[in-house]
């Protein structure tokens, strides 16, 4: 079943045309790695989806609902800035995200917290980049959403907190739910995608069933984004 | 929108409370010094100019409030909870207020216990009885200048919306921001005439001269801005 339906998404700021009369859909249930280079619109299709951007022509639908409060309870934004106020410990975090959010697993993710070698007592400005990282993913998928939208949930993390960060999505996906994961690092995300989306100057390169593509090109989602990009 | 306002609360009741105790200390000192006719010394100086920094400082908090929303990071956070653009500024302008309001009524404890000391040791001074009409006096000048505030606040608040989305796509937006703040001082200017209702309040010194229509005039400018900053936040945001 269809969960989000883009029409023509258009996003233009001023002369420069970032996402170019997108059309797609993505299916309850499933993975899907949005795959591109810097710069190829990834991150501002995730902020049009999430409802922090306006776009400038075509509409986006989750759920049955185009965006706005309804669709943001049914999603699960991870950006890749530190958008988590500066104020706050691990702690105060969970209880902010359980008092906003009612599909928030207040239980779940405190076990997750732990499990990340994180401390609920640990303020946000003593973090490091890898521990914040962590930090971010743990809130996102502790949330009962029917849309994760990660925009680069593995930068800055090192290969072991890559691993357990992988793991957790993993045992996030349930049947209703989809994850949208943007990035541009193919190699260690590719086993879990699903379908993948490349985009390219705004536009979508290539799109389909991440093992039919595999199949029918005969080569890895990794080795077919560098054959599209390679001259990007 | 009670979250939200509980989650304001819980970011600055430490500058909150630091304020306070700030405030009494200053007011014990001074008062201390002229019952005892003494000169106020280097202690009595910082404490009243920590008074007014910490005074300042929250002016730039209440003002800063959306700022952080729009301009840094923090709004990824704020800007992605269910909650409408109007259950958001509502809930900033409320904590505002409830602040301004907390604040007159600890500045109105303090004064009132200073002049029932007064009224105790001085001889040729006697406390004036509090009257309703009094009362109500006070409480309209309060609800004057609160309501200028509220205007001020949403003024800047509507700038800072501006420019975060309809010239989103243009660069320095704070510089945006301050000329949408003054093309709207004019605005509200010419619109609601509040200089008029000012110069009335000032010139008589006494609210009650103020008219209904000029409370109208207050309480439909507040609606205007929030209306307009609301439907910004709900609809027109890019960050």
């Amino acid at each position: 079943m269809e969960l989000l339906k883009v029409n023509g998404l258009t996003k233009k700021y001023l002369t420069k045309t970032v996402l170019d009369n997108l059309d797609f859909s993505l299916e309850e249930g499933k993975i899907y790695g949005l795959l591109g280079p810097n710069a190829s619109g990834k991150t501002t299709l995730m902020k049009l989806i999430a409802g922090v951007t306006q776009p400038t022509a075509g509409d986006i639908v989750v759920n049955g609902h185009h965006i706005g409060v309804m669709t943001k309870q049914v999603v699960s934004f991870l950006p890749t800035t530190n958008h988590l106020p500066k104020w706050m410990t691990i702690g105060r975090c969970l209880s902010y995200y359980q008092d906003f959010y009612r599909d928030f697993d207040l239980k779940h993710a405190t076990e997750r917290v732990e499990l990340m070698g994180l401390n609920v007592s640990q303020k946000i400005t003593s973090l490091s980049s890898g521990m914040l990282g962590r930090l971010k993913v743990v809130l996102a998928m502790s949330r009962q959403a029917r849309l994760y939208l990660l925009d680069e949930p593995l930068n800055g993390l090192d290969s072991i907190s890559r691993e357990k960060v992988l793991q957790m999505i993993l045992e996030s996906v349930r049947e209703e739910s989809t994850i949208l994961i943007s990035t541009h690092i193919i190699r260690e995300i590719e086993s879990i995608l699903d379908k993948v989306i490349l985009l390219k100057n705004g536009q979508i390169a290539l799109a389909g069933d991440a093992e039919d593509l595999r199949l029918t090109r005969k080569m890895s989602i990794e080795e077919l984004y560098k054959e599209v990009y390679e001259n990007a | 929108m009670l979250n939200f306002i509980k989650y304001e609360w819980l970011r600055r009741w430490k500058f909150f409370l630091a304020g306070i105790l700030v405030f009494v200390l200053a007011d014990l000192d001074l008062f201390s010094r002229i019952i005892s006719q003494e000169s106020p010394n280097y202690i009595s100086v910082i404490l009243i100019a920590l008074v007014f920094t910490l005074s300042a400082a929250l002016v730039v908090d209440h003002l800063g409030r959306l700022y952080r929303t729009l301009f840094s990071d923090e709004g990824f956070t704020e800007l992605t909870l269910p909650l409408s653009g109007y259950q958001l500024l509502g809930a900033k302008l409320l904590a505002i207020f409830l602040e301004c309001v907390a604040v007159m009524t600890i500045v109105g404890i303090v004064a009132y216990f200073d002049a029932i000391y007064v009224d105790m040791i001085a001889l040729n001074w006697q406390l004036p009885s509090l009257t309703w009409e009094i009362g109500l006096e006070v409480l309209k000048g309060l609800g004057f200048i609160l309501g200028g505030y509220i205007i001020f606040v949403l003024m800047v608040y509507l700038s800072l919306a501006l420019a975060k989305s309809i010239f989103a796509t243009f660069k320095h937006g704070i510089l945006i921001a301050f000329g949408c703040f003054i093309v709207l001082a004019k605005v509200v200017d010419y619109l609601g005439d509040i200089l008029s209702v000012s110069a009335r309040y000032y010139l008589h010194g006494s609210v009650a001269f103020m008219t209904t229509t000029d409370w109208l005039i207050i309480i439909v400018l507040i609606g205007l801005l929030f209306i307009s900053t609301g439907f910004l936040l709900n609809r027109k945001m890019n960050l």
